[in-house]
């Protein structure tokens, strides 16, 4: 037996951008264009589209993934990633080249996608399953084991919309993963619902691939990459740049890394990828060492304090919030929050996080957010949100680096403050 | 054909075993996909039950609606072309002969409305998901039908009310139905194609189904068009439908004749052309919204 399971030949996608604004989108302006200028008109509607006006999402990827094989997939935002996912997904052509999947293809793109509100879970599950390409039939015999993963067996006969959004999310993943595909395209969404759930999915994909699944993994999250994939390539503007062993891939990864947040500058987080509910969100986040000296810089076994503003939509409580460091290799060195209630007031609030010793060596460390609500619910989560650079002290001093810092714990201060007017 | 394939320890059913599924650009002339549509059967009665469900859920007066909509329909063209033009109704009742055009109209006119929204309104679906497209229009060719069902026992009520007496015409409803289905789906899968890349043809075909449908003669008699017009006038397959309607229910109308094949055959290239062009717009349409 072929044990390929997707095969990738010189794809390529072009999409045009200019040429949308000229070109008519009514059909009335196209008519009067073919009456007024027939000549502009063919010129503009036949011509293959010049350089200027096309952007290549994808160019010249080649690439296999073997049976059981886990694959990762890097990208900064808008190297192509999403496209890729999908062209083999079947959602559109590629414009050049061609790709090759060997059997059930399942895509966690979105799951919980065509869920009807006002039908119930049950209803939804056939709904959703069929869409997914399923049987009735093949439904009915999973339909037990969907509703125990899920976890939502009590509120199975209850319309949708009565649903929490953790609930939904998880009977969504639930149909989706039973649908036990032989190549599974995953985008994020591995990271959804809460701790527990997140827990029992991925042990449910490491069973897919024990099995002989084969995963494209697609995550900002380096961490996650790192602990489930062997192999993955890099994709910079469309191009594939390299394709080894994944440690290999994500130092280049990293290397590559411009955004460096400075001390006292805010930064925005409305363009960043957000995951969760959205009911309490990252606003801008900036901070500070206090030493004047370093111009405010990070620095080993210094404090360094955040400053957090988030928008609520409610009135209510988040239960935890903490900001993570990772090492360029993806590994979490320090998680400085707290688990415990903090009310919020709707609209803007504002955290602060001291760490009081920073117990890192000088060098460049990835940052992420985690918001969470009442039962675990994420609410926000930004995974790679900026880098901060830590740097050597004056006159250094030698001290003991233990990287699994957060084992070690350093004192964290966590305070909901009103600084606003 | 559905194969098991045995992966890891488990076997599983693949759509096909060994070749794989290829994802190329659109070359030359691609076939029409009816095997694909087939494998997906299932879904097209997921997505018309859903329709139906959802459709009724969320009205106070739930399946009431799909009878009163033509019932209301058939009350004020009464009151405006039977009672106030006085127009002449074949024989029978003006209320009768109104509503048993205004059936298969509603059921025409149903099924192009849908599938001329169809890629708009599974745009949700359409752009995360991958299944074959004319499962979404086919499938609202099932849940107009569901409504079209109860619509005609309502007629069979008014037919029984008038002492009209039943004949075994009846067993043709189902291929008049089909013939209205082909036509409607003809039609407004061309309409879905070209409203993807031109946002007016959504406004322009509103208006162009009310002109259809006085060009048809729902509320009114074919035999006031001039005779030199009939044979342009009988190539409408909606004109064949609402006759056939009559013809069965109330035995007036136009019986079926060799313009009747002319006319279908019509609907059926409408309907393959339609399929076709449809097909090439759904696997980029992504791209376009």
């Amino acid at each position: 037996m072929n044990d390929i399971a997707v095969k990738a030949e010189n794809l390529g996608k072009r999409y045009r951008i200019n040429a949308a604004e000229n070109r008519s989108r009514t059909l009335g302006r196209t008519m009067l264009d073919m009456l007024i200028s027939p000549f502009n008109y063919l010129h503009t509607s036949l011509q293959e589209p010049s350089a200027e006006e096309t952007l290549w999402a994808l160019r010249n990827v080649s690439f296999e993934v073997k049976r059981g094989e886990v694959l990762g997939v890097l990208g900064q935002n808008g190297a192509g990633k999403s496209t890729l996912l999908r062209i083999l997904s079947r959602i559109t052509l590629p414009t050049e080249g061609w790709a090759q999947t060997f059997g059930r293809v399942g895509s966690l793109l979105q799951v919980g996608t065509g869920f009807n509100p006002e039908l119930t879970g049950r209803e939804n599950v056939y709904l959703n399953g069929t869409i997914l390409g399923m049987k009735k039939n093949e439904v009915d015999r999973k339909f037990d084991e969907i509703v125990d993963f899920s976890g939502v067996q009590s509120f199975i006969d209850t319309p949708i919309k009565r649903y929490s959004s953790g609930m939904i999310v998880r009977l969504g993943f639930s149909v989706a993963i039973f649908l036990n595909p032989e190549v599974l395209l995953v985008d994020e969404v591995l990271s959804v619902g809460d701790a527990a759930f997140r827990q029992k999915s991925l042990e449910k994909v490491y069973e897919l691939v024990s099995e002989g699944c084969s995963v494209m993994f697609v995550s900002h999250d380096l961490f996650m990459i790192q602990r489930l994939c062997k192999r993955a390539i890099l994709l910079e503007a469309g191009k594939i740049i390299e394709s080894s062993d994944t440690s290999v891939m994500i130092e280049h990864y990293l290397s590559k890394i411009t955004n460096i947040l400075a001390p006292r500058d805010w930064l925005d987080l409305s363009t960043s990828i957000h995951q969760g509910t959205g009911e309490v969100r990252f606003l801008r986040i900036s901070y500070h060492s206090g030493n004047s000296a370093l111009e405010n810089q990070a620095y080993p076994d210094g404090p360094l304090e955040f400053q957090l503003e988030v928008e609520s939509g409610i009135v209510g409580t988040v239960s935890g919030v903490s900001i993570s460091f990772f090492d360029l290799s993806g590994f979490r060195l320090i998680n400085a929050g707290a688990i415990r209630n903090f009310s919020m007031k709707q609209g803007l609030n504002s955290f602060r996080i001291l760490i009081h010793n920073l117990h890192l060596k000088p060098g460049t460390y990835l940052l992420a957010l985690w918001l969470v609500g009442p039962a675990e619910l994420l609410f926000d989560q930004i995974l790679s949100m900026a880098y901060i650079n830590v740097v050597p002290e004056i006159e250094p001093v030698v001290v003991d680096i233990n990287p699994y810092h957060d084992k070690v714990t350093s004192q964290v201060d966590v305070s909901v403050v009103d600084n606003l007017p | 054909m559905v194969f098991m394939q045995k992966v890891g320890k488990k076997e599983i059913p693949t759509i096909s075993a060994t070749s794989g599924v290829i994802i190329a650009p659109l070359q030359g002339w691609t076939s029409l996909g009816l095997r694909e549509i087939w494998e997906y059967r299932d879904l097209i009665w997921s997505f018309a039950t859903r329709n139906f469900r959802v459709r009724y859920r969320q009205m106070a007066l739930g399946p009431l609606w799909s009878i009163l909509s033509p019932l209301i329909d058939m009350i004020i063209f009464s009151a405006i072309f039977g009672g106030l033009a006085k127009l002449p109704s074949e024989g029978v009742p003006y209320s009768i002969f109104a509503y048993t055009g205004l059936i298969p109209w509603g059921y025409f006119s149903g099924i192009t409305n849908a599938a001329a929204g169809s890629l708009v309104s599974e745009m949700d679906v359409i752009s995360k998901i991958y299944f074959p497209r004319l499962v979404i229009p086919f499938s609202n060719v099932l849940s107009l039908l569901f409504d079209n069902v109860i619509s005609l026992l309502i007629l069979m009520v008014m037919v029984l009310y008038f002492h009209i007496p039943f004949t075994w015409r009846l067993i043709l409803v189902p291929a008049y139905l089909a013939l209205a289905a082909v036509a409607g789906l003809g039609i407004g899968l061309w309409l879905a194609t070209l409203a993807v890349r031109y946002r007016d043809v959504r406004n322009l075909a509103g208006y162009g189904l009310q002109v259809l449908k006085f060009v048809t003669p729902v509320v009114y008699s074919a035999s006031l068009i001039p005779e030199k017009w009939q044979t342009v006038y009988r190539l409408n397959p909606v004109y064949w439908v609402v006759e056939g309607f009559r013809w069965i229910f109330l035995g007036s109308g136009q019986a079926p004749n060799l313009m009747i094949g002319i006319s279908a055959a019509l609907a059926v290239i409408l309907l393959i052309t339609g399929m076709y062009v449809f097909q090439r717009t759904e696997r980029t349409i992504v791209d376009w919204l």
